[in-house]
């Protein structure tokens, strides 16, 4: 008991602002108090012991409250909702695809592409000379002639950057008969920034004469440039000297010398164990040492080294070519849906970016020519 | 002010500021969060082993992969390379010799029926020790033995069962299983057949039966009372697909190709829109050309999804369709 009551003659003393009754003594109100209360011993062990024992429980529970948002390498956090680092990723890199396609091939082809692997860019368009009921079309005036491929390629490239640039920071290039992992492709291009002007591929030597360290990209296995790459290209196509004006030619050795005379950087898209991910064939051409003989074209073409065995394709593949339509879903089941029972998946966190300062090349390597 | 913890009524005798119950409940407050912190970290590890009962042995898979010298070096070693090694034990049968296939070796046995008797005899005789079921497939087909293995752990050995694609003869109603998929026998099914059925010329022929061989083997297996198991999934998917991946999952079956027709017509279970429902966890197909073992073998061993979840549904994934 003791002071915890404010006494008549107490409460007269102090001023003359309102007191509600029963708070303590000289609580609410400023001014000097007199009959300013200590606090108890009982009132300081209470507090200690509730203090220390939020102290425990936030120590033992620190971690499971904070999971939705921690991340140890500073990358931006997770949604606290369960997205997977695969949707992380599809908001941070987006990607624009667009695929060479022809009406003749719109049901045969294109279709399938925009059902399997398509819908996984973050938007996708197909460049070609009609609309489709079924696809989200871009009608060019080049005709779809295999002579004017360079052209097309121009003009399409050329369409993007007035109207979509904005829609994402990477933008691939593919054929109607290429697969295409996406969230690999993003994984890929997560430690390089958009505003750099890099483009990636599957390597090839640079036909014609040339240093020994130029590279085109093949078209076939698909390329893709950053928006930086994308504006430098927009703008630099038109100059005779750096990039061919007639539209003849093949597509992608064109559009390797463009980006070259341009300062476009051709970056390694091989894997850290210097693995491909893109590659200009099937899988097993590069799983199956044999299946070509050393004559057949790509030891000739390819710009790092062309070993075939079991492990020579990286885990993480982002695109292939010749996938002809029913393949096209044989991929997508075999990669996507299908379930081998007791398949171990690996600790995935996201790469480090490297500052464009720090990017390193690797050297032509193939040994063959 | 409103007495906070008043114990007055609670301790007769004193008006204890330092309330006994006060601190004892408090502390009763930090010894449960204590325990919370131990019991927490305790529980990660030993809860799970606790609440499961000891799980079914692993199934041990024998393979037998029939072959023949001519198709050594374009056929039988690829399947050597990919998913033969992921048996428990496999076993080549053909009619020579190789250096890595290292085949039992069977001369002269022109008849599929005669062959199938002499490698099913052979396999009891040598390797019935090593397996808990047989897998008899040819060297033309892609096999998943993970979830081969997976199957199996539903079923006993002892049971009198076998799998496959499952067909029923028009004529008699006989079922069998195609032999251009795999036939899986139990250990006791493969024991009864060699040692009741291949003995008894009136449960079991020991004449050449020509392109009558799988029903030949479904006769006899049926004449033993082994039944004939339902190889499809919870969704009644197929695990055993007759032909090559890219019909079953990229296009269709079509009846004017003989060996389709032949299907169509027998196939145990109905086929809708000319095409099998493929199980997710499918078993065996056919393979048209071997390099594409290879793609398979890849994308299913080593292909990963960087990001995807673990057990992931793919079909229900979400953001793909809200490109348009």
């Amino acid at each position: 008991m003791g002071g915890h009551y404010i006494t008549l003659e107490q409460r007269h003393r102090l001023s003359d602002t309102t007191l509600y009754p029963g708070s303590a003594g000289g609580g609410v109100v400023g001014g000097s108090r007199v009959g300013h209360r200590r606090l108890s011993s009982c009132q300081v062990l209470l507090l200690v012991l509730v203090a220390g024992s939020s102290v425990i429980a936030l120590y033992a529970y620190w971690d499971v409250m904070t999971a939705g948002a921690r991340d140890p390498d500073g990358h931006s956090p997770r949604q606290l909702s369960n997205e997977t680092l695969a949707q992380q990723l599809r908001r941070e890199v987006r990607v624009l695809c667009w695929v060479l396609t022809t009406p003749k091939y719109h049901k045969s082809r294109a279709v399938h592409v925009m059902r399997t692997w398509g819908k996984r860019c973050n938007k996708i368009y197909f460049m070609t000379s009609e609309s489709d009921d079924e696809l989200p079309t871009i009608v060019l005036n080049k005709s779809d002639k295999y002579e004017v491929l360079w052209g097309k390629t121009k003009e399409a490239f050329t369409h993007i950057y007035q109207h979509m640039r904005d829609e994402a920071d990477w933008f691939m290039k593919a054929d109607d008969d290429t697969y295409v992992f996406v969230e690999n492709l993003r994984y890929m291009l997560y430690p390089y920034s958009p505003d750099q002007a890099i483009y990636f591929g599957y390597n090839f030597k640079m036909i014609g004469a040339h240093n020994k360290n130029e590279s085109y990209m093949s078209g076939g296995s698909g390329y893709v440039l950053s928006r930086e790459a994308l504006r430098i290209f927009a703008e630099g196509l038109n100059d005779s000297t750096k990039c061919r004006q007639e539209d003849n030619s093949a597509e992608d050795v064109e559009m390797g010398r463009c980006l070259l005379n341009l300062d476009v950087k051709a970056g390694d898209s091989r894997d850290s164990k210097l693995r491909n991910r893109f590659y200009p064939l099937l899988p097993f051409d590069m799983l199956l040492s044999g299946n070509s003989g050393l004559d057949f074209w790509l030891y000739k073409y390819a710009y790092y080294s062309v070993r075939s065995c079991m492990d020579c394709l990286s885990e993480y593949p982002v695109a292939f070519h010749y996938v002809n339509p029913e393949q096209l879903y044989v991929f997508d089941f075999f990669n996507y849906d299908f379930q081998l029972v007791g398949k171990q998946k690996p600790e995935e966190r996201l790469p480090q970016k490297i500052r464009p300062e720090d990017l390193v090349i690797p050297d032509y390597d193939n040994m063959f020519t | 002010m409103v007495r906070h913890f008043s114990t007055r009524r609670l301790f007769l005798g004193g008006k204890n500021k330092c309330a006994v119950l006060n601190s004892s409940l408090l502390l009763g407050v930090i010894f449960f969060l204590l325990f919370l912190l131990y019991q927490r970290d305790a529980t990660t590890s030993t809860s799970t082993s606790d609440i499961l009962a000891t799980p079914p042995p692993r199934p041990r898979i024998v393979c037998v992969i029939v072959t023949f010298a001519y198709r050594h070096e374009y056929a039988a070693i690829h399947i050597q390379k990919t998913w033969a090694r992921h048996c428990d034990h496999y076993l080549f049968v053909s009619d020579n010799v190789h250096v890595v296939l290292e085949p039992a070796v069977f001369q002269n046995i022109w008849d599929k029926w005669q062959r199938i008797r002499a490698h099913l005899k052979y396999t009891y005789m040598k390797h019935f020790h090593q397996g808990d079921w047989f897998l008899y497939a040819n060297d033309d087909n892609y096999v998943f033995v993970e979830n081969l293995r997976h199957m199996l752990q539903s079923y006993s050995p002892e049971e009198l069962i076998y799998f496959g694609c499952k067909l029923r003869s028009s004529r008699e109603g006989l079922v069998y299983m195609f032999d251009g998929s795999g036939i899986v026998l139990s250990a006791a099914s493969l024991k009864r057949f060699v040692l009741e059925a291949l003995t008894d010329e009136n449960l079991c022929s020991s004449q050449n039966r020509g392109g009558e061989a799988a029903q030949e083997l479904g006769r006899c297996l049926s004449n033993v009372n082994v039944v004939a198991g339902d190889s499809r999934d919870e969704w009644h998917r197929h695990r055993f697909l007759p032909f090559e991946t890219s019909i079953h999952l990229g296009g269709q079956m079509n009846s004017s190709i003989e060996l389709h027709r032949y299907f169509l017509e027998r196939s145990y279970y109905p086929v809708t829109d000319m095409n099998l429902p493929v199980s997710l966890r499918s078993i065996c197909f056919h393979l048209m050309s071997m390099p594409l073992a290879y793609n398979l073998f890849y994308f299913t061993q080593n292909v990963q999804i960087f990001g995807a979840p673990q057990e992931w549904d793919s079909e229900n994934w979400g953001l793909e369709n809200q490109n348009l």
